[in-house]
């Protein structure tokens, strides 16, 4: 068990020993030119019991926080401000201090809350900023610091992706990536207990450069080097080659060897699932690597079994280029993703623990693909996230989906857990989370959630089919995601989504199922449009990969897998850990172990219910509350550490 | 302590009426529950601060309307500054006209400007009118629930 849910570790509360009354005692830095609305917003965190700072100047800010690294937990800045750039202020706090801001503006349009996102932007307050919304700000921080725990639960992993993630600005700067696919650094600097080793293995690793802006691997970036492997082959493909086929600037061949490394993991683990079944699809599978699949795999090496709460943030994670390990395929590796076909790998997962805890833990599993699929996957995200899907996104053919794109499936339940975040202010609060986590996810949902649910509970409802076990029709609820993000499309239309992970993981639920039937395939299209419309709306993540998982892997998570639960018959295990997944799992399976279900958490009472559709499940996640919701999520999903561990 | 009452149920009215002629909105509502024991005085300090902020941006939004050619960026910023703040302290009307002045802007529409600003400053003065009397009142009255509450 990781975070305890009251932001221990990174969250410096430590030194006021106020950390078990975390949020209370929050640090917060407040900055914005505006005085009266600086004053009141200093009054309302106050009374929300925080501890407040704030500067009308963002020079100011920057001073402040550069002092002291650690002297706070949270930032808020208004993003118009006259002396100062305020999205140039949020990039550097995002990036250079690694601390989690909150914009806020007077304008709530989707254009600049898109930009937010994309700099980096935890969240998105609308002025004026009413009490319920700060109320529940502290979760940034949460978030945050457990992303960073999760990394921290993988070092050395962490420190390859570290070490490569960052050149981002560089590659925003020279046009490589769409927008400012900047990542945020983990929170390994708030980590005392790996600080050191982090840097002393990046310091290792590199040692001609001190703190060299980390490489983050974006879509695009990982798809050159894709490319590049394929033209010298994979046998041959060697670092320096690689290096010089991509011809990217701001990598080192340090760099593309780490991720070489990782690749090759990866592609060992898909292909040990792929060759074990005769289904083509799979083989096609592993040998494609779809980034997003490639990151969860390498991200689902930070599953230890420290936490159930990895697999959440791994999925979280899919969406940052340093993927928490929840798919902890990466950890499992030497478990044996031996089993002769993707059913059985997961359902073994499953069996094993009874729960999916267990399953997310990459020791124990080989093969959960569910693993790190964290149960609340935003829902809300992928609907709210207003991202436009360009055509290019929908290029299923070309990326390679994975194995690892079962993982995003688990991920799916997030999306419908998070249904509920959806608020009902205009843009009111866009939580952009560049952590993976789950919790991340849910940021999104603060999207005009409005437009979107009429959206979704349309999209959803013709292609949601659970009732039968063998449903990889659920598939198709891929679709319907994807029907959602078209209609996201409709309201933003500004993201341009390279759509590789999301696409990945539609075709890899795709493909996981093709043993069910081949016109799932035409979904895929769909769903892989919806997933790229998501990516967008993780720019804050930094990358493509963490901005579709966000979004995506929210959608994807789950559902598919959870059909792939059915052929097994210990799904209760699945139960525990995400309501979404459950009730998916239960009416996809006719696995009426509906008991499960009640030891879903206290909050979860959609969970709880039998949903005959996917689609009564969704307006029943929207119509949560969303104060419950968040606690569902984050409260409960996140301190219940032993359910989230088995929402796989 | 007749007095006393009478001075509360004027309050009350006043307040009241603060809301019913479109004065403020219920961002001000927050600003009253923002106000407690402790900061007895919240809701007057605030809409002191913002009659400086604002003061100062008026200014600056006079001097900018007698440049030519208007500098529409300029003056769009300005005013969205003057907006996010009336917003803070819940001046319903005034955000209007601000909100007004910014579509003048975005449309290059100069005339447009200069009517909204006049517009803009006579809302402004008259909120501030009605404000200035109500917390006058109201301190004079003493300390009583702002909530609209008969007594």
């Amino acid at each position: 068990m990781t975070v305890e849910g009251n932001g221990r570790g990174g969250v410096g509360m430590r030194d006021e020993g106020g950390r078990d009354k975390f949020p209370t005692g929050m640090r917060v830095l407040a900055v914005d030119d505006d005085s009266t609305f600086l004053k009141v917003l200093e009054k309302m965190l106050r009374d929300c019991k925080y501890h407040v700072t704030t500067t009308n100047d963002g020079a100011t800010a920057l001073r402040l926080l550069r002092e002291n690294r650690k002297s706070f937990d949270l930032v808020m800045s208004d993003v118009q401000m006259p002396e100062i750039d305020g999205f140039k202020l949020l990039e550097t706090v995002v990036f250079e201090m690694d601390l989690p801001v909150i914009m806020l503006s007077s304008y709530g349009d989707t254009k600049l809350v898109m930009r937010g996102v994309y700099h980096g932007a935890s969240d998105y307050l609308v002025k004026p900023v009413r009490m319920e919304e700060l109320k529940n700000i502290w979760q940034h921080v949460i978030r945050k610091n457990f992303n960073s725990k999760l990394k921290n639960d993988c070092p050395n992993l962490d420190k390859v992706n570290d070490r490569e993630v960052g050149v981002v600005g560089n590659m925003a700067a020279s046009g490589d990536l769409p927008g400012k696919l900047t990542k945020r650094r983990k929170e390994q600097n708030e980590d005392d207990e790996d600080e050191d080793s982090e840097d002393g293995g990046q310091e290792n690793e590199e040692p001609s450069s001190q703190k060299k802006p980390r490489v983050v691997w974006s879509v695009e970036l990982h798809q050159k080097f894709i490319n590049a492997v394929n033209q010298l082959g994979l046998e041959k493909a060697v670092p320096k080659k690689i290096l010089d086929i991509m011809n990217v600037e701001g990598i080192t061949r340090e760099n593309v060897a780490s991720h070489l490394q990782k690749y090759r993991m990866y592609l060992k683990k898909a292909r040990g699932f792929a060759s074990e079944s005769k289904d083509p699809s799979y083989i096609r599978l592993a040998s494609l690597d779809k980034y997003g699949e490639f990151q969860t795999l390498t991200g689902s090496g930070r599953l230890s079994s420290n936490s159930s709460l990895p697999s959440y943030s791994a999925i979280g994670m899919l969406g940052t280029f340093n993927p928490p390990s929840y798919l902890g395929l990466q950890g499992n590796a030497s478990s044996g993703v031996s089993s002769p076909n993707y059913l059985q790998t997961l359902n073994s997962s499953f069996t094993k623990a009874g729960k999916l805890q267990e399953v997310s833990l990459p020791a124990n599993q080989g093969s959960s693909i569910f693993q790190g699929v964290p149960t609340t996957l935003n829902f809300n995200n992928i609907i709210n996230s207003s991202i436009k899907v360009t055509g290019n996104n929908l290029d299923m053919g070309s990326s390679p989906n994975g194995l690892q794109n079962s993982v995003y499936s688990g991920m799916s339940s997030h999306v419908f857990t998070q249904g509920s975040q959806l608020q009902p202010q205009n843009a009111s609060s866009v939580e952009v989370t560049a952590s993976a986590s789950w919790q991340g996810v849910t940021r999104y949902s603060n999207f005009p959630s409005a437009t979107l649910n009429q959206h979704t509970s349309t999209n959803l409802r013709g292609n949601f089919n659970l009732t039968s076990p063998d449903t990889c029709d659920n598939l198709i609820d891929f679709s319907s995601t994807g029907a959602i993000s078209g209609t996201l499309e409709d309201s933003r239309r500004d993201i341009e989504c390279d759509g590789g992970l999301i696409d990945n993981v539609v075709r890899h639920v795709n493909y996981g199922l093709s043993q069910h039937g081949k016109d799932r395939h035409r979904n895929y299209k769909q769903i892989s449009s919806s997933t790229s419309a998501l990516v967008p709306a993780n720019g804050a993540s930094g990358s493509v990969s963490q901005r579709m998982t966000q979004n995506g892997t929210a959608v994807y998570s789950g559902v598919p897998d959870v059909s792939v639960i059915p052929e097994q018959s210990n799904l209760s295990g699945v139960h525990h850990h995400s309501s979404v997944e459950v009730s998916y799992i239960d009416h996809m399976t006719k696995c009426n172990d509906l008991s499960s279900l009640e030891h879903m958490k206290p909050q979860g009472s959609i969970y709880n219910a039998n949903y005959e559709s996917f689609d009564e499940l969704m307006n029943a996640v929207i119509k949560r509350d969303h104060n419950r919701e968040t606690m569902l999520m984050d409260g409960d999903m996140l301190f219940d550490a032993s359910q989230l561990g088995s929402c796989i | 302590m007749e007095k006393k009452q009478q001075l509360h149920r004027q309050v009350v009215m006043m307040r009241q009426s603060l809301f019913d002629q479109g004065y403020v909105d219920d961002q001000f509502v927050q600003l009253e529950e923002l106000q407690d024991d402790t900061n007895p005085n919240f809701v007057e300090e605030i809409v002191t601060l913002y009659y400086r902020d604002s003061a100062r941006l008026i200014s600056s939004i006079e001097q900018a309307l007698e440049r030519s050619p208007l500098d529409f960026d300029k003056l769009d910023n300005l005013m969205h500054q003057f907006r996010g703040s009336s917003s803070s302290i819940g001046a319903r009307k005034v955000k209007a006209e601000c909100t007004q002045f910014g579509e003048h802007c975005v449309g290059g529409n100069g005339e447009g400007c200069m009517r909204s600003f006049q517009r803009m400053k006579r809302e402004y003065s008259a909120l501030r009118k009605k404000l200035e009397a109500y917390f006058q009142v109201a301190r004079q009255a003493g300390p009583m629930d702002t909530a609209s509450r008969s007594n």
